[in-house]
């Protein structure tokens, strides 16, 4: 392979037809892979119709060209669907090992398709691809499940989801080797609702680039820019993500309590200097990653990897918890049951604001960290207020007439910022295509760390254009496939010319910035069709009418209709936020929408 | 209207550039884009001394009444913005740069900053090097895959998501070429330091 | 006094978390602190000023968007300075 396998495996587990065929030309240079290449073919796959836990809705996995390269961090890995919590287009992107091997196998994408009638596997290995019974895994845990099939770093990987899952939580998440997750957005359900255990992995080819001598330079190259920068070479190895509790919580912009406040009182308890002080045993890394951020951690009774700046938030301040150890093992506990730590923290919180306002009658209040584990537990195997739990924060809340409480956008759980302490983020989380998330293009950066360059935090004006930039940034980071962090030291015009090392056809850096708006413009069309419109790229109405009561932050809101505007006209939409016929043009994704009537 | 803050960057960047040496009192000229707009120099605003009146704001994809004060580059501003992502474009005279890139394809960095950051930087010719709508589409597919490009005999163009970072390579770009022009001065035997130089004018 | 508080790998070289160290501007504050500590002083500034990726937050608010280092600093202040960190 050289860049690209040009393969699909597309498997219909209804019939257990298993087909393969090549990768098209033009979408592979228009598209790149991973998200890129999942979200145009679920735009062919998966129309307005299709439910997300039925049968007709597909699971896309896509790696890009780098994966498998030997590039730093080229193990990234997506999966493409409609989300069953949201119902936009989402997709979800994890590290480790299984996406590096996968590519090993000689595909590009993996389709899976329709619904198995009882609980199966797939292997894909030397000997092709076999669907197997997996009736004596249904039910089991994710460490269980990938222990018993024999998972083994850098040879055979394992992927699949756990109870949560196979409860069909909209709120559950695929795992990967153990510890990796595709969290947002509920794709763990689909894989459930296809009765779809796991997919183990072997594979033997390799991504080789076509220029080898150009390609080793470029890796030089780039593993100096990643050595030359504090935060790849020192801050994350160091210190892992956790590293920003203090300074979020500093400018007031930590939301607390269901975002009730802006500023938690146990955030130096549960900040990354404490958690080096305390319960880190060291630091870890993925395939091909010199940047090590993961955190392997122990606690007074148990061991495992993380938690990440999210998770730590999401079970402490968004709870009223600052207990490091328990909110560490509650990490643990959504890795093993499979589910997404994000919205399971924000939606307990949500929880915690019903009680204390009398809507439900229940013990779980904030600081209840005594009782966080079993409702973790209850949330994934749908018991008690679990059940409820497991339809994520928007519609339990709304089952309580208070959908107002819930802390989400287009219905998925806002992450660890208070969008009225940074308001690009606010208009981030607002215009995110997979609903509110601050992977599509973080702009900590900006905002707080001054990264490339101080922006005011406070200030809206001036946002539309470096929030939409960052929006195709980190697209094309995910359709390549890459991590992140290495997009932190390394500029556009090294991938360019990584990319053309490996594949030997020319790309430039603007040609991937082209195909990163080209993939954000796609997936908002794949939303308009679905009948999203203007008024759900929004905010709940706490952050756009309550002013933070105190702290460094206070007195602000999100001033969102301005910033929105300011948007759109970046990104040459009509102010219905709808892509005009020039952008479409622009981007070659015109004769796409001809025969859809958008 | 025109931000206290930005005109401050303009200010200082303008004022560095001069100071700097990279550009003639009235040469050279700066822009950034905010949404569909576009915040340029003043058509004969001394680029060392802007005062806030000297900065014109004007539609990206329309002309309007802000182009007949604005640079005679502006067409180039424009085009770069229309077909690339950058957020702020620095053009400027670096004298070395200039003379270098009248007997060559392509300036090549041998000092270690400039071959970090720059690797090779692209000379691109025009019969009429100012202000035509072809010198304009020249300049701006080159900045699609690079960063800072000569136009020859002219001077250079850089882009950035803000204004320093495009400054940043135009005056990276004037140190490496005046240490190429000191080392054929000194005349001497040149003592190949880097890994991998042989790649840096494949870049 | 004005109150410093010291983030990540600061708290190493200081020796604490927490400073009242008096001062008229920040950037006094902060040379006061670093006396007689070259460690620290090297891990906050460099020639020109603050280190690159160095924040030094007053009151939450970020001095770079006020005056820098001659930002004027009150008894009350609270002065928050951060090494270079990354997140998500």
């Amino acid at each position: 392979m050289q860049g690209w396998a040009d393969k699909i495996l597309d498997i219909d587990l209804s019939s257990g037809t298993v087909e393969t065929y090549p990768l098209d030309k033009d979408i592979a240079r228009l598209f790149l892979g991973g998200r890129g290449l999942g979200a145009r073919l679920l735009w062919d796959l998966v129309g307005p119709h299709v439910e997300p836990l039925s049968p007709e809705n597909v699971l896309i996995f896509a790696t890009g060209p780098l994966t498998a390269s030997g590039a730093q961090t080229s193990n990234r890995f997506s999966v493409s669907t409609k989300s069953p919590l949201t119902g936009t287009i989402l997709d979800a992107n994890s590290g480790g090992w299984w996406g590096m091997q996968f590519k090993r196998t000689g595909h590009d994408a993996l389709i899976v398709r329709g619904k198995a009638d009882r609980p199966v596997m797939i292997e894909i290995g030397s000997e092709g691809v076999i669907i197997k019974d997996a009736a004596h895994l249904w039910g089991k845990t994710v460490f269980v499940t990938t222990e018993v099939l024999e998972q083994d770093n850098n040879k055979r990987n394992v992927l699949c989801i756990g109870p949560a899952g196979e409860n069909l939580s909209r709120i559950a998440a695929i795992m990967n080797d153990g510890t990796r997750s595709l969290a947002r957005g509920g794709a763990g359900a689909v894989m459930g609702s296809k009765n779809l255990k796991a997919i183990v992995v072997v594979g033997n080819q390799k991504n080789q680039p076509k220029d080898r001598d150009y390609f080793r330079f470029m890796l030089y190259e780039t593993g100096k820019l990643i050595k030359a920068s504090p935060l790849t070479s020192q801050a994350l190895p160091e210190f892992g993500t956790v590293v920003v509790m203090n300074i979020i919580n500093e400018i007031g912009a930590l939301p607390t309590r269901n975002f009730q406040q802006s500023q938690f009182e146990g955030a130096e308890a549960i900040s990354g200097e404490r958690m080096t002080d305390t319960i880190l045993v060291r630091n870890h890394a993925c395939w091909a990653c010199p940047i090590a951020c993961t955190r392997l951690t122990r606690t007074s009774r148990t061991a495992g990897e993380g938690p990440e700046y999210e998770t730590t938030w999401a079970f402490g301040a968004q709870c009223g918890i600052d207990d490091l150890e328990i909110i560490a093992e509650a990490n643990y506990l959504c890795n093993d049951l499979g589910l997404d730590t994000i919205s399971t923290g924000n939606t307990i919180g949500c929880a915690m604001e019903l009680v204390d306002k009398g809507l439900i009658e229940s013990d779980l209040r904030f600081g209840r960290a005594e009782m966080l584990h079993d409702v973790i537990r209850d949330i994934a195997y749908r018991r008690g207020i679990g059940d409820g739990l497991a339809e994520g924060s928007y519609r339990f809340a709304e089952t309580y007439g208070a959908s107002e409480l819930s802390m989400s956008s287009k219905k998925l759980e806002l992450p660890a910022y208070d969008p009225r302490g940074m308001q690009g983020q606010g208009l981030l989380f607002a215009t995110s295509n997979r609903g509110g998330c601050h992977m599509r293009g973080n702009m900590l950066g900006p905002e707080v760390l001054g990264l490339p360059r101080l922006v005011d935090r406070l200030a809206s004006q001036g946002k539309g254009g470096i929030v939409a930039v960052h929006q195709d940034s980190a697209a094309l980071v995910d359709s390549l496939v890459l991590c992140k962090f290495t997009n932190m030291a390394v500029a556009e015009e090294y991938f360019a010319r990584i990319l053309t090392a490996i594949t030997g056809e020319t790309f430039t850096a603007d040609d991937l910035m082209r195909a990163g708006e080209r993939v954000w413009n796609l997936e908002r069309l794949y939303n308009l069709r679905e009948g999203f419109t203007r008024a759900d790229d929004t905010l709940p109405e706490r952050l756009l009418s309550e002013p933070v009561a105190e702290g460094p932050s206070e007195g602000f809101t999100v001033n969102l209709e301005l910033m929105l505007e300011e948007y759109y006209q970046f990104r040459g939409w009509d102010e219905q936020g709808v892509p005009t016929p020039v952008k479409l043009a622009q981007l070659e994704l015109d004769k796409l929408v001809e025969g859809a009537g958008t | 209207m025109i931000d206290q803050r930005l005109y401050e960057e303009f200010r200082d960047i303008g004022r560095d550039i001069y100071v700097g040496q990279i550009t003639s009192s009235h040469g050279g000229n700066l822009s950034v884009r905010i949404g569909d707009r576009i915040v340029i120099k003043r058509r004969g605003a001394q680029l060392g001394r802007l005062k806030p009146s000297d900065l014109i704001e004007t539609k990206l994809n329309r002309k309007d009444s802000g182009i007949t004060r604005a640079s005679t580059e502006l067409i180039v501003h424009r085009t770069i913005y229309q077909k690339t992502s950058a957020l702020a474009v620095v053009h400027c005279h670096p004298r070395t740069a200039v003379a270098l890139s009248l007997s060559r394809d392509e300036i090549v960095p041998i000092d270690v900053e400039g071959s970090y950051l720059l690797h090779k930087v692209p000379v691109v010719a025009a019969e009429f090097a100012s202000g035509t709508q072809d010198m304009a589409d020249l300049v701006a597919e080159a900045l699609r895959e690079y960063k800072i490009i000569m136009l020859r005999g002219h001077g250079c163009f850089s882009t950035g998501q803000m204004l320093e970072e495009a400054f940043h390579w135009a005056s990276c770009l004037e140190e490496a070429s005046d240490i190429i022009l000191e080392t054929k001065l000194l005349g001497e035997k040149h003592i190949e330091y880097r890994r991998h130089s042989e790649s840096y004018n494949k870049w | 006094m004005p109150l410093v508080k010291l983030f990540g790998h600061l708290r190493d070289y200081a020796g604490g978390s927490e400073f009242e160290i008096a001062g008229q501007t920040v950037g006094e504050a902060l040379i006061r602190l670093c006396a007689d500590n070259e460690p620290l002083h090297n891990a906050i500034f460099d020639q020109e000023g603050l280190l690159s990726h160095v924040r030094a937050l007053l009151d939450g608010r970020d001095v770079e968007l006020a005056q820098g280092l001659n930002t004027a600093l009150d008894d009350s202040d609270q002065l928050a300075v951060f090494p270079p960190i990354a997140g998500g």
